[in-house]
């Protein structure tokens, strides 16, 4: 099965909207849009919430008076453990909700009437379960954390551990594990850079001892800068993520990572209204670009701003295109 | 952007600037008249993306019902045809990650068939393809499909799927190792 097998094939399976299909789904939409605009679950009417909580409190206290147990009589029902080799994924569906380690890692569950406790020491793991269910705790070489987000993922690094709890964070976490481990292919693409640091002068035998100077934070790579960069701007954080793009840009200047930061640069100072901003990223990438789909892609930017600024376009050298 | 091939519906083109102002502003008419204009391309990136399900007229819905909460957000800077796919494919994401906290659903999904008129080797092709889609991610396979069936680039990709261009390329990368592999115990 090769990819332009698989084109064929899904090509085959799309099927033109007949004309039924086309106005039944539209009687669905106007009676959908007749209707209230859902009201958003973060901002829950005072009195309903405090009804909840009071009745949630009662509950809790019913449960715990019903189910008390000694802790000699506690009993260890469930203990997994997962392992993962790099690149891989090792997974585990049940009650609790799906649980999903992304390795190289390894990771052992336990779970009591309780709670439920992980044990990770390398790798990122994602969990998933229902709204409302009880913490967990998650215990990592350097942090032991109780988390109650129903969807949460943790990444252990070398002397810290990573936490995220919302879906758009969790995404970001993940992809950067994985970009990470990835690395290496965006590296082999590019030309290799040398750096030779100028030898060190001898010192005077007449100078005093040197202080030891402060050490500088460890830098970060390229790809770790764009993979901030773009949880930064998942976030709305724009100047943030302006500024992580220009690193990767100064950091490597002649890599294919360099062209797509000074596309996505265009992109935003756009979107931003910053014509001139935007076209020096574009004159950028065309002058040391390499790779010609990005370069493309930039020409079409560009004309989209000349449209905007009404200089309009060479149509012969310009690709404009109305869906761009 | 490139179009997305599409033949059942035509192109949006510049005309439709005016009816976006007018729906914007809350003309039902104008709003129907996209919807008619639209609606065929729309529901063939959904098959595309999540499959030859029945729910594609739920998802079809779906897309109408949010693209119209947020016309008055539009401020016309990207073309109607890539808001209206952005918000397409986010639909496809949300289907397609409580179709993986649903493994059954998945199962019978692969297994009904898509047209009468299609043969029994078509209808096994569809089947394998569909169960190789059902082992990536909803990342993976958005922008595998994008890529490779849809034929876009990486920053229409990004600019879609609302990540940057090199995530895109890591996700189509990650889908096509996967490929490999059921390649290999093919």
């Amino acid at each position: 099965m090769t990819t332009q097998d698989i084109r064929r094939i899904v090509d085959a399976t799309v099927e033109p909207l007949s004309d039924i299909a086309r106005a039944s789904t539209w009687q669905r939409i106007e009676r959908a849009l007749a209707e209230p605009a859902p009201v958003p679950r973060t901002r829950p009417r005072l009195a309903g919430l405090a009804l909840a909580v009071a009745l949630a409190a009662g509950t809790v206290v019913l449960l715990l008076v019903r189910h008390y147990q000694p802790p000699a009589q506690v009993a260890q029902l469930d203990r997994f453990e997962l392992e993962a080799a790099k690149g891989g994924t090792a997974e585990r569906r049940s009650a609790d909700g799906e649980l999903t380690l992304y390795g190289p890692g390894r990771l052992s569950v336990e779970r009591t009437p309780q709670q439920m406790t992980i044990v990770i020491s390398e790798g990122a793991l994602l969990l998933r379960r229902a709204v409302g269910a009880s913490p967990v705790l998650v215990k990592t070489p350097s942090s032991e954390t109780a988390v109650t987000s129903p969807v949460f993922a943790v990444l252990v690094l070398e002397s810290s551990t990573e936490i995220a709890t919302s879906e758009h964070q969790v995404n970001a976490l993940i992809e950067r594990h994985m970009v990470e481990l990835d690395a290496p292919m965006v590296e082999l693409d590019a030309p290799m850079v040398t750096w030779s640091p100028a030898p060190a002068a001898p010192a005077p035998l007449s100078q005093p001892p040197k202080v030891p100077a402060r050490t500088a934070p460890r830098a970060e790579s390229p790809q770790q800068l764009y993979v901030h960069a773009e949880r930064a701007m998942a976030n709305g954080d724009y100047p943030s993520a302006h500024l992580l793009l220009e690193q990767v840009i100064a950091t490597e200047p002649a890599s294919p990572l360099a062209d797509a930061a000074s596309y996505d640069l265009a992109l935003m100072s756009f979107n931003q209204g910053k014509h001139v901003d935007a076209l020096r990223w574009i004159e950028r990438l065309l002058a040391t670009g390499t790779d010609d789909g990005l370069r493309s892609s930039a020409r079409s930017l560009r004309c989209r701003i000349q449209r905007a600024r009404g200089t309009g376009c060479d149509a012969a050298s310009c690709p404009c295109s109305p869906t761009d | 952007m490139t179009a997305i091939r599409d033949r059942s519906a035509p192109a949006i083109g510049d005309h439709d600037d005016v009816l976006v102002e007018r729906a914007a502003r809350g003309d039902h008419q104008a709003f129907a008249a996209l919807y008619r204009a639209t609606s065929g391309q729309v529901y063939g990136l959904l098959t595309r993306l999540v499959g030859p399900r029945a729910e594609r007229e739920d998802l079809l819905q779906d897309v109408f019902v949010r693209f119209h909460r947020a016309l008055p957000r539009f401020e016309r800077r990207s073309a109607l045809a890539t808001f209206l796919h952005k918000i397409t494919v986010h639909v496809a994401y949300d289907f397609l990650r409580a179709a993986k906290r649903r493994p059954a659903l998945v199962a019978e999904d692969t297994e009904r068939p898509v047209a009468a008129s299609m043969s029994v080797n078509q209808r096994a092709e569809v089947t394998d393809v569909m169960r190789f889609l059902d082992q990536l991610t909803p990342e993976q396979r958005i922008a595998f499909i994008l890529r490779e069936v849809v034929e876009l680039s990486y920053p229409e990709i990004a600019k879609l799927a609302g990540c940057f261009t090199t995530t895109a390329r890591m996700r189509v990368a990650a889908a096509n190792r996967v490929l490999a592999r059921v390649r290999s115990r093919a």
